[in-house]
């Protein structure tokens, strides 16, 4: 006897004949390599002293240089990757393809290769590091601002591949529409360009803000570590484990928890429209 | 009113389609299953023979768990004793002590630990993780090591202060020794880094990222022409006993003490007495 | 060097409205055409698809470059490839209508028809109208145009809707009242209401009409629809295969027109022939009487309403007859069209009844026959 008010679920797919098992089992062999770290994580956490880790200064310090810094470097990959994307998609000038390929370089990079190329460029005796060094006694290792510097440069390429996809989707005619009805080049990219990519933009930057979160080898090799200064949570977990396991373990959790939460969030509000 | 509309081009509409091969689809099904059983099964079989010792092999591996510090010792040692034993493959593995003891706490497959500190060898003892004794086997003090031609001007250790250093982790065994050659000193040191291992250390030195980095003596030895040194007042009163070990559960104890019979032979105190460690007197 | 184009006459540059000789390629087509549009007047450019008429359009409001030619408009120079003197679209004063509209879907139809009261700058002087806009507007002031277009427009209950809760006429009234809400020195429309369905059309089409009429500016039409040119423009020019074909009011172009094509957009049968005074001679030998007598080269033109059709050879008044066999048969209106082929290609009109009785299917054989005085001769 159904109970009133109940709805019965339509059956969807029943017309086409159910999953084929040879992509059922890939794939739930694919959630489970997914899903049972995590569940390994929860498992082996020191719940018992949990609260007296998570309040440790060393963690939330690193926590806070993490968010701090995660988010000025998806800043900066906003502000420097936006006019790239969009001069990738909308203009056509000369050597374009290859500039499309230096800035996926960073993406197949390993991270350390990352750092050891920052560090011949930009540290003390690096290629443009040894002259600000000698003449203004400026070094920028060792210091929060390497860490942005690190960040920035692995997460750069996600925002700007992100971007210039979302541009280049974006209907061309509506430019159009903008100048006849007067408005400037800039103008135009400020109002119509940029707002109708605004989603694909939204989940660049998202994704650029979750890669610089979690930089390790790049930060470690070019920025190092020191609590405060440069230690973000990776490093404060790969610390922590050498002496440490179970606290490692705590550290792992709340880096989870953080990122896990902040997309959550934000996949709701901006790119709801665009994944759903 | 009949209506009847002529389209423009005349064309006939096909009313018929070619008829389906309705075999088709089946005959298509076994084969993708016959590819699919194969490729697990190749990957099946790699893995497990990854996994596993070759015990059909004459060779027998030994897994020798070092401290960074102990690089060039080792790699020195190894030498010596694959001539001495022809049918055993040394394999080296070099680490923060602190590091790898949490590897041996986690059940790591190795035979020997050898560690900077008699602190992270406790650990692993703590944990009966360790056969019998550790033995020292020998001693390490510390120092300062700068880039070639010192160009920060780094005299001892007070000139450290308005430096930028790099030392180790405190948790490390180089680090607990730093920290305590700067109390000794009462001396209020800000690092601009803290690495996890020496040798993470002496590469910010030789690369000149640094003015100084605070090393053993061994390293600045090893390093030879790539870094100057100066001397830390006290350093003779912070000396860190390295001790060796054979891990418990090895599947090699033979070989194992093989190992640690070289180090702590006259052969083995030898090479590393001239690598600059201090040597325990052998019995 | 502007070409001398010999469609367009003898006319003085015209120092008010919209004044181009236009060469433009497109692909590896030229079009060529001159258009002269004093203020006021509504000029429809008309053409079948892919005669190059968007593209006229295109180059007179900047969005593709000219390839020979120039565009002025109230005097001023808005592109001259041959002086390099290139103004860019958005500095022209010029409001296009676009096929499909192209509301901004992020801005409310308010804010769509502020955009260019908001955005546009000095664009070399004031508006049609004497207004002096004064560079750029704020928000406010920008908003308070905008309202105020949108309720002469009658479309201020729209203004705070996104376009995509619009229907597709509402969207195109939008369109254009967005349009004219920049007071352009000249106004474009193209195909304004191809994208739109039977219903939508009529509606935007005398919408159109309403407010064109108050609109000072010239205003170029481009349309593949015959009716909106006669019903919206003062002046038709026909175009076909990258050329203007005719030019004239919509009367004249209607009852009289000087090519297969146009006839074919005006629904009319068109056929060419030599008068020697009192016979028409048609190409294939088959002999015209002219009610009136007249000579040299001439069109003769009916429409399909007037022509009868027979199972047999007429013998009857009407000595305009063809053979022919029955192509195609579709509604139109309350009648039925016939395409009858042959030598002499025809439309005939029948009432379903007289078919009926006529007993005639695709494929049979026909005789048509149209009176003389239904025959409308001119020089061509």
């Amino acid at each position: 006897m159904r109970r009133p008010g109940r709805r019965r679920r339509p059956a969807t797919g029943a017309a086409v004949g159910r999953v084929p098992a040879l992509i059922v089992i890939p794939a739930a062999c694919a959630l489970a390599l997914l899903v049972l770290p995590l569940i390994g994580l929860l498992a082996r956490a020191p719940w018992t002293d949990l609260t007296e880790r998570l309040t440790s200064d060393s963690v939330t310090t690193a926590l806070r240089l993490s968010l701090t810094t995660a988010t000025i470097a998806m800043l900066a990959c906003l502000v420097l990757g936006v006019p790239l994307a969009w001069l990738l998609a909308r203009s056509n000038f000369r050597g374009r393809r290859l500039v499309r390929a230096l800035v996926t370089v960073p993406l197949v990079l390993p991270p350390v290769v990352g750092g050891i190329a920052l560090l011949a460029t930009f540290g003390r005796t690096g290629v443009v590091g040894e002259p600000l060094f000698d003449v203004f006694g400026w070094q920028v290792t060792f210091t929060t601002t390497a860490v942005v510097v690190a960040q920035t440069f692995v997460a750069l390429p996600f925002l700007v591949l992100a971007v210039e996809g979302a541009v280049r989707s974006a209907d061309a005619r509506y430019d159009e529409v903008a100048a006849s009805l007067g408005a400037s080049r800039w103008w135009t990219f400020l109002r119509v360009t940029l707002p109708l990519a605004g989603p694909g933009i939204a989940s660049g930057a998202v994704l650029a803000w979750a890669r610089a979160l979690g930089e390790f080898g790049a930060t470690i090799t070019f920025a190092g570590s020191l609590e405060g200064e440069t230690r973000t949570m990776p490093l404060e977990v790969y610390k922590t484990y050498q002496t440490d396991a179970p606290g490692a373990i705590v550290v792992s959790l709340v880096l989870l928890v953080v990122s896990i939460g902040v997309l959550a969030a934000m996949r709701e509000r901006w790119l709801g429209g665009v994944a759903a | 009113m009949s209506g009847a509309t002529k389209s423009p081009s005349g064309a006939p509409s096909s009313r018929e389609t070619a008829p389906r091969d309705e075999r088709a689809p089946l005959a298509g099904r076994p084969r993708c299953a016959t590819i699919a059983i194969a490729a697990v099964a190749v990957l099946g079989l790699s893995l497990t023979s990854c996994g596993g010792s070759d015990d059909d092999d004459e060779t027998t591996e030994l897994m020798v768990l070092a401290a960074s510090s102990l690089t060039t010792a080792f790699d020195e040692l190894e030498t010596t004793y694959e001539d001495e034993h022809p049918d055993v493959d040394v394999k080296l593995s070099y680490d923060s002590s602190a590091i790898l003891v949490e590897q041996v706490i986690s059940g790591a497959p190795a035979d020997v630990l050898a560690t900077a500190d008699t602190d992270t060898m406790a650990d692993a003892v703590d944990a009966d993780m360790i056969d019998g004794e550790p033995t020292i086997f020998a001693r390490n003090t510390m120092l300062i090591a700068t880039p070639p031609g010192n160009p920060a001007g780094i005299q001892d250790v007070t000139d450290l202060t308005d430096a930028t250093v790099a030392v180790c982790v405190p948790e490390a065994p180089c680090g607990a020794a730093t920290q305590k050659l700067f109390d000794l000193n009462n001396l209020d040191v800000q690092p601009a880094t803290e690495e996890d291992n020496v040798s993470s250390v002496l590469t910010k030195v030789t690369s000149g990222e640094v003015d100084a980095g605070i090393v053993y003596v061994t390293d600045a030895q090893a390093a030879g022409d790539d870094v100057d040194t100066a001397e830390i007042t006290h350093a003779d009163e912070v000396i860190n006993d390295d001790p060796i070990a054979i891990i418990a559960g090895s599947d090699n104890s033979d070989a194992a003490q093989d190992w640690v019979d070289l180090v702590l032979s006259s052969d083995g105190q030898q090479t590393l007495a001239d690598l600059g460690f201090r040597t325990v007197s052998s019995g | 060097m502007s070409p001398a184009l010999p469609d367009v006459g003898t006319d003085a540059e015209l120092d008010a409205g919209l004044d181009a000789d236009l060469v433009v390629l497109r692909g590896a087509f030229e079009v060529r055409a001159a258009l002269r549009t004093p203020p006021d007047r509504v000029v429809a450019l008309l053409g079948p698809n892919g005669a190059g008429k968007s593209s006229l359009l295109r180059a007179v409001s900047g969005l593709t470059p000219l390839s020979e030619g120039y565009v002025r408009l109230d005097g001023r120079v808005l592109d001259e490839p041959s002086s390099g003197v290139r103004i860019a679209a958005a500095a022209r004063g010029i409001g296009t209508v676009f096929q499909d509209g192209l509301l901004f879907p992020h801005l409310s139809v308010l804010d769509n028809v502020a955009f260019g009261p908001r955005h546009s700058g000095r664009s070399g002087g004031g508006g049609v109208g004497g207004r002096d806009r004064g560079g750029r507007r704020t928000r406010r002031a920008a908003r308070a145009v905008a309202a105020d277009w949108l309720a002469r427009t009658e479309l201020a209950e729209f203004a705070d809707r996104k376009p995509a809760a619009l229907s597709g006429g509402q969207r195109q009234r939008v369109a254009i009242t967005r349009a004219l809400a920049t007071d352009p020195r000249l106004l474009l429309l193209d195909e304004p209401l191809s994208a739109l369905d039977a219903s939508a059309s009529v509606a935007v089409r005398s919408f159109l009409r309403r407010h064109l009429t108050e609109v000072r500016a010239p205003t170029v039409l481009v349309t593949h629809h015959a009716i909106d040119a006669l019903v919206l423009a003062d002046e038709v020019v026909v175009i076909e295969g990258g050329t203007v074909v005719q030019r004239g009011s919509p009367d004249d172009v209607a009852r009289r027109p000087r090519s297969s094509h146009v006839a074919a957009l005006m629904g009319l049968n068109l056929l060419r022939g030599r008068a020697d005074g009192a016979v028409v001679r048609l190409h294939d030998d088959t002999v015209l009487v002219p009610t009136a007598p007249v000579s040299g080269d001439v069109y003769a033109s009916f429409r399909p309403s007037a022509v009868t059709l027979h199972t047999s050879r007429p013998h009857a008044s009407a000595r305009n007859t063809w053979p022919g066999h029955v192509d195609g048969i579709a509604p139109h209106g309350d009648v039925l069209r016939l395409h009858l082929t042959g030598p002499v290609p025809l439309l005939a009109d029948v009432t379903p009844a007289a078919l009926a009785e006529l007993d005639v299917h695709e494929g049979d054989r026909v005789w048509a026959a149209v009176k003389a005085t239904e025959v409308d001769i001119y020089p061509a």
